[in-house]
C-alpha cells in the first residue's frame, strides 16, 4: 500500500493518500484539488496536520539521504520483510 | 508570515515555522547569513525545474541543487568530490541541515496555498563557529555525535541539530512519542505513519 499508492485502511485513507502523493510529486504548485478534498472529508484542522507530517519527511528524507545514514541494523529485518536488502543501498 | 494561507497553520507549526525562517536566514555556525540564503535560493531553484546547478554557485550551489532535487541519488564518492573541490564536510553538513528544514518549510506552505516566504536582507553578523568538540567520521559521510538516530544526524553543529527538532515535534510528534503506537491527536498514528512512509517511499528514504 504505501508502495504502490493503494487506498490504506485508516479513516480517510484515500484523501491522505492523494494528498501525499500530489505533494512528494509536485513541487512547485500546491495541491490544492487534494488538499481541499480532504478538508471536506476531514476539515480543515486534520489536513492541516496531516500537510505538516508530509512536509517533516521532505526534510527528514533530505537530511538522511544527504548525511549517508544507513539503514539502522536493527530494522534490517524489517527492511528484508518489505523487499530490499538494507546492505545494498549504496552508501 | 502565512497571513495569505487557503488554510490557516496551527499556532504552534506557525511558530515553528516563523522560529525556522528567522535561524535559516540568519548567520549559523560556518556560514554566513548570505552564504545560506544562497543555500536556499539555490534550492528553491531546482525544485522550480533547473535541471542543473547554478553555475555561479560553486560546489556548494552543487550540493544545495542535489540536496534539493534529488538527495536520494547522492553517493560517497560524490561527496568526496565536493570535498576535493573545497566544501568540506562540516559545511557540506549544514548545507544539508539548511535545504531539509527549507523543504520542511516550503513544502507546508506551498501545500498550505500561502505565499513562499521572502528572504530578508542577509545578517552581516559572523557564523557562530560553533561545533559540537566530540564530532567524529564514524559510519556516516559527515560527522555525528553519539547516536546516529534520524533527528539526530545533523548534532555535530548543536544548532542545527536543535533546529531540526524544532520542526521535527511539532510537524510530526514528540520525541517522547515516536514510537507511541497510540498516540493520537488530530491524527492518529497510523494515519501520521502512512504520510510519513509514502512520503518517504516516493522520495525513495529508506532509513
Amino acid at each position: 500500500m504505501v508502495a504502490t499508492g493503494a487506498t490504506p485502511d485508516v479513516p480517510f485513507g484515500a484523501e491522505l493518500a492523494a494528498l501525499a502523493q500530489a505533494m512528494g510529486t509536485c513541487w512547485t504548485a500546491p495541491p490544492v484539488v487534494e488538499r481541499d478534498a480532504l478538508v471536506a472529508a476531514a476539515g480543515e484542522a486534520f489536513a492541516e496536520r496531516a500537510i505538516g507530517v508530509a512536509a517533516t519527511f521532505q526534510m527528514m528524507n533530505r537530511l538522511l539521504d544527504g548525511v549517508g545514514a544507513p539503514v539502522h541494523a536493527r530494522l534490517h529485518p524489517l527492511a528484508k520483510e518489505l523487499g530490499f536488502e538494507p546492505v545494498d543501498i549504496p552508501r | 508570515m502565512l497571513e495569505n494561507a487557503v488554510l490557516a497553520p496551527a499556532k504552534l507549526r506557525q511558530e515553528a515555522v516563523d522560529q525556522a525562517w528567522q535561524n535559516l536566514t540568519a548567520p549559523g555556525a560556518l556560514l554566513t547569513a548570505a552564504e545560506r540564503q544562497q543555500v536556499i535560493r539555490d534550492a528553491r531553484a531546482a525544485w522550480a525545474g533547473a535541471s542543473q546547478p547554478n553555475p555561479d554557485s560553486g560546489v556548494a550551489g552543487e550540493a544545495a541543487h542535489w540536496l534539493a532535487a534529488d538527495a536520494e541519488g547522492l553517493r560517497a564518492d560524490i561527496i568526496a568530490d565536493f570535498v576535493d573541490r573545497g566544501l568540506d564536510r562540516l559545511r557540506y553538513l549544514e548545507t544539508v541541515g539548511v535545504v531539509g528544514r527549507l523543504s520542511n518549510v516550503d513544502f507546508y506552505v506551498r501545500a498550505l496555498g500561502a505565499s513562499e516566504l521572502p528572504l530578508p536582507t542577509p545578517s552581516t553578523v559572523a557564523p557562530t563557529g560553533t561545533i559540537d568538540p566530540e564530532a567524529a567520521l564514524t559510519n556516516m559521510w559527515v560527522p555525528t555525535v553519539g547516536q546516529t538516530y534520524a533527528p539526530h544526524v545533523v548534532d555535530a553543529l548543536p544548532n542545527e541539530g536543535d533546529a531540526v527538532r524544532d520542526l521535527h515535534e511539532p510537524m510530526y510528534v514528540l520525541m517522547t512519542s515516536v514510537g507511541d503506537a497510540s498516540h493520537q491527536d488530530v491524527l492518529s498514528k497510523s494515519q501520521i505513519e502512512y504520510m510519513a512512509a509514502r512520503t518517504s517511499y516516493l522520495n525513495e528514504c529508506f532509513y
